[in-house]
């Protein structure tokens, strides 16, 4: 396939090569004639002074307790940077953008162009991310089994993300052809908590595990291509290259005491496995300017496991038509179909520290292959100014292969019928509306609904010069009858609610003065039937309830030209709960304290940018963030942190 | 993939190449109806003049024109890249009627005085009165053909059908640069959505209110053949591009649950750690038995071990290459 993509992509430039020679002979004829000739000398890059801007300054942080107060900065004093750079100077055309938090927080956003022959872009996303050491609790420490073992008391995780995007294109002279390159590569770099089971690994001698964990994970996916318009068509084909590699770090090895299925040893644990693959693209579509409008893609992936051998080739298919009979209707049609064709080891075996491999009896369960067809309908009417009508329907169908292996339907399909509404009532004030209807039939897991209905509606509303105000609320019910168990087939019922409200309202008060607030209700409510191992019956109409408000107010205000001063507050309240009816789990500790929660974060941060003098301002900003743990419930994963940044900072402009 | 489809892809591929060909030179429909077409040619009974003589004596809009001039459409618009030409009168119409009653010497006198000629702007296109359909066909006249590809399925994407035009997120006289800055994304797309700002406001979100993150790391606004906008062709391969470690195929797989992330995770935000739906144990409860609850005699302690967090020991959920202990799949290992 990488053969014939190569061919094609040489086809298309040898294709316009030949008509672009064409289209220079057809402009020698036309200058001949005089024509076109005034537009030429009429164009003429304008001059324009570079612009830049420069910013130094320093962050100063403090922190207590949980670092989870401030999730995504890296907590630690450092000066800082930010620069911007325009500069055109025909051919060349350069911006660049660069903000410095401190060495593990930074981003970088580089756009290069000559001409309109080439053009470049590369961002950079360098970022913290602080993570948690999670304690484990042991209940009972006089107890010999479901021992806890923690190896990495009081260490402190984080990883940085760094994201390189790049991209290269470059343009035939004179001609719409292009040849691109884009670069993607995520590397992740750090420590995180590992827990897992020890002992023996198996149900006779539990041990729960929590260590350090190093990683050096890089992602890495390349492609290349090339696209042009052939008249009527625009093609694109292109090549993807993707890898995963783990570095070093592939496995954690750790001593396990022997059980039923093997002898003690070394084993490996938690593997992270390298992966390869490659696509194959092709994208076709028309002009958009006709009554009819297609697009096609197609694609060929492969995956590879590289630790096992596990294989899975994608092929999938894509089509969308729109049709415009009238400027007040249009329909649109999209059709995909995806075959997923995946290929796993039959055996299962480990290797020891020492090279000794223990082979288990019995097969390993084949992966699922499966086939996915999605179609849907759109209408679109307009029967007014003002008011639209949307009616959509969506067909989905899966075909799974081997899944009576897993206890899955053999087909599951699923039908989406909506209906909405938008509606200008008067200048100012817009209102929406959509019903949507989902009826699966045989679904796989117990998550998906026989049946579902979802109800939105939005106000956008304009009162008065500088009010502007937004309401939305959406409710969602899904109903399940026939829930399935792998072991015990009594469970029927799951039905779940989930509501949206969203409020909020902007008000310039004065000319120097404006004022924005924001309310969210968000509400996910599940009754479910649930079983255990060991209990006969159903835990009947299990309630699970989620619930989080989050709040927020801020102010802008410029006193005088030269000031600038910005406040915000804002807090989210949030709480889970979840309460199983049967008594055996209930006592003597419940198992609804291990997920029990109410959490609060409260967020304030005030900013001041005061221009100087000679173009150049000075700035403070100070945020300070708050998690409380309200319950303080020693069997969740919540802790209390509070943390604050203040950063003082000197900007100069040249213009 | 068997042999029979690459044949019949070749082919395919083949069949429009020839086509294209054989129409590249061909006289293209420039709107889809006639309505449209005089929505967008403005008034019938005006000339074109060309931009120097809109703008000679105005220098209201020179920054406009110095911008448009050095952005990418000004500088490929050159007679010599044989591209259409694009100038003002391209968007706002022909501009002959703006400025009949407009002499050199009125020009002069209202200098004089201090003050800016005014143009009949009445006689010119609405644009932002147009219908959103319209607006894009603006933009897309030109842009059918597009370096970037961007546009491959922007007509049948949820934004196009949602009555969302290419002027409410672009504005094309904002700089020289007409590309919309990584840290201006955000704010662009929560304008509208809003429901999504609140949820980056939970306990566990992506990082994109702090900036790290934007929402075109995840999404593409101009359209994909796939619901919810998202950049690759499914959820998997979207999330797999940061996540590469959670990919597979596996030897052990979790079924195909892994083939669908949002089964179990929130991408937006969640009040649950590491953006989970439902907290665990009640996750995994609801399509999996639970462990014994009352044979270790009914102490707090197998209850501590079996029904706090189901991925403290079944910590490869997304799959793995070794077996359990037991020489199963139960991603303990």
């Amino acid at each position: 396939m990488r053969k014939i993509i190569f061919i094609l992509i040489s086809l298309l430039f040898i294709v316009n090569k030949v008509y672009a020679s064409q289209e220079e002979d057809d402009q020698k004829m036309l200058e001949e004639l005089g024509i076109g000739q005034e537009a030429q000398a009429a164009y003429k890059f304008p001059d324009i002074k570079p612009e830049a801007e420069l910013m130094l300054g320093y962050r100063f942080v403090g922190v207590s307790g949980s670092k989870k107060a401030f999730e995504y900065e890296y907590l630690k004093d450092y000066p800082v940077f930010d620069g911007h750079l325009d500069f055109f100077k025909y051919p060349h055309r350069l911006r660049l953008d660069l903000d410095f938090n401190n060495n593990k927080d930074y981003q970088s956003d580089v756009n290069y162009a000559y001409g309109d022959l080439l053009l470049t872009r590369w961002f950079d996303t360098t970022f913290y991310h602080n993570l948690d050491n999670i304690e484990l609790i042991d209940l009972d420490p006089s107890s010999l089994n479901y021992e806890v073992d923690i190896k990495d008391s009081d260490v402190r995780y984080g990883v940085i993300t760094d994201i390189h995007n790049a991209m290269l294109r470059l343009k035939t002279p004179n001609f719409p052809a292009h040849l691109y390159l884009k670069i993607l590569y995520v590397m992740k770099d750090g420590k995180f908590q590992q827990r897992s089971l020890s002992g023996s690994g198996y149900f006779d001698n539990i041990q729960r595990t929590t260590q350090e964990r190093d990683i050096d994970w890089t992602t890495a996916i390349y492609e290349i291509g090339a696209n042009s318009h052939l008249g009527h068509a625009e093609v694109e084909l292109a090549h993807i290259d993707k890898r995963f590699d783990v570095g070093m770090d592939e496995a954690l090895f750790d001593n396990y005491t022997a059980n039923a299925f093997r002898s003690a040893g070394t084993f490996p644990h938690n593997q992270v496995s390298e992966l390869k693959g490659s696509s194959n693209l092709i994208n076709i579509h028309s002009n958009y300017n006709e009554s009819l409008v297609a697009s096609a893609t197609f694609s060929i992936k492969e995956r590879e496991n590289e630790a096992s051998g596990a294989k899975a080739d994608i092929y999938q298919g894509a089509g969308s038509l729109q049709w415009t009979p009238l400027t007040r209707l249009s329909f649109f049609m999209n059709y995909s179909h995806i075959d997923v064709d995946a290929d796993n080891p039959a055996t299962a075996s480990i290797t020891d520290i020492n090279g000794s491999v223990t082979t288990y009896p019995g097969s390993v369960i084949p992966s699922i292959s499966k086939t996915t067809d999605t179609f849907s309908l759109t209408g679109r009417y307009n029967p007014e100014t003002g008011v639209t009508l949307r009616a959509k329907y969506r067909y989905e169908n899966i075909d799974r292969d081997k899944a009576a292996d897993w206890g899955l339907q053999d087909t599951t399909r699923k039908n989406t019928f909506s209906l909405s509404a938008g509606l200008r009532v008067i200048k100012g004030f817009d209102l929406k509306t959509e019903y949507i209807h989902k009826a699966i039939v045989q679904p796989s897991y117990n998550n998906e609904p026989d049946y579902s209905d979802k109800g939105i509606a939005s106000i956008s509303w304009i009162p008065a010069a500088g009010i502007n105000l937004l309401l939305n609320y959406s409710i969602a019910k899904e109903e399940r009858d026939d829930l399935y168990f792998s072991e015990t087939r009594n469970a029927k019922d799951r039905n779940t609610k989930t509501e949206n409200l969203m409020g909020s309202g902007t008000f310039q008060l004065r000319n120097n003065l404006s004022l924005t607030t924001s309310y969210a209700f968000i509400r996910y409510k599940i009754r479910q039937d649930i079983v255990y191992g060991d209990v006969a019956s159903t835990d009947n109409d299990v309630p699970y309830n989620e619930m989080a408000h989050v709040y927020s107010a801020s102010l802008n205000y410029i006193p005088i030209d030269k000031l600038n001063i910005f406040a915000l507050i804002s807090q989210t309240k949030s709480t889970v709960e979840f309460i199983p009816g049967s008594q055996d789990l209930l006592n003597p500790v419940s198992i609804a304290s291990f997920s029990k929660q109410k959490v609060t974060e409260t967020t304030y941060r005030l900013s001041a940018d005061y221009e100087c003098m000679n173009s150049f301002s000075c700035s403070l900003e100070f945020q300070d963030n708050n998690v409380n743990d309200v319950l303080d419930n020693i069997h969740d994963d919540n802790q209390d942190g509070h943390a604050y940044i203040i950063m003082l900072s000197l900007k100069k402009k040249w213009l | 993939m068997n042999t029979l489809r690459k044949i019949f892809l070749f082919l395919f591929i083949l069949i429009m190449a020839v086509y294209g060909c054989e129409t590249i030179k061909s006289v293209k429909q420039i709107m889809p109806i006639k309505e449209y077409e005089q929505l967008l040619l403005g008034r019938l009974d005006a000339n074109y003049i060309g931009t120097n003589n809109c703008l000679s004596s105005c220098h209201y809009h020179d920054k406009i024109r110095r911008d448009f001039e050095a952005s990418t459409m000004g500088a490929q618009m050159s007679e010599k890249t044989h591209l259409p030409l694009v100038n003002c009168e391209s968007c706002h119409g022909p501009g002959s009627l703006a400025i009949e009653e407009i002499t050199p010497e009125k020009v002069e006198k209202d200098a004089a005085a201090g003050k800016q000629t005014a143009c009949k702007n009445e006689t010119f296109i609405n644009l932002k009165a147009l219908p959103p359909q319209a607006q894009s066909l603006m933009c897309l006249k030109c842009h059918a053909e597009n370096a970037s590809f961007n546009l491959h399925n922007w007509n049948t994407g949820i934004h196009a059908v949602n009555d969302v035009s290419c002027y409410n997120c672009h504005n094309i006289h904002a700089g020289v640069s007409l590309i919309t800055k990584r840290k201006d994304v955000r704010d662009m797309c929560l304008k509208c959505h809003q429901t999504q700002a609140a949820e980056f406001s939970l306990p566990s979100h992506h990082p994109v209110m702090e900036k790290k993150l934007t929402c075109t790391d995840c999404h593409n606004p101009h359209g994909t053949s796939k619901e919810g906008l998202l950049i690759e062709d499914t959820v998997k391969e979207t999330c797999t591009r940061c996540h590469g470690e959670k990919e597979g195929p596996y030897a052990f797989e979790h079924a195909d649950v892994n083939d669908e992330c949002m089964a179990c995770h929130s991408p937006h935000g969640s009040v649950n750690n590491n953006l989970l739906k439902v907290s665990e144990p009640f996750l995994c409860l609801q399509c999996h038995h639970g462990h014994t609850t009352t044979s270790d005699a009914v102490t707090k302690k197998s209850k501590g071990a079996y029904y706090t967090r189901c991925t403290d020991c079944h910590s490869q959920i997304h799959g793995t290459d070794i077996p359990s202990a037991s020489g199963k799949g139960r991603f303990i290992n």
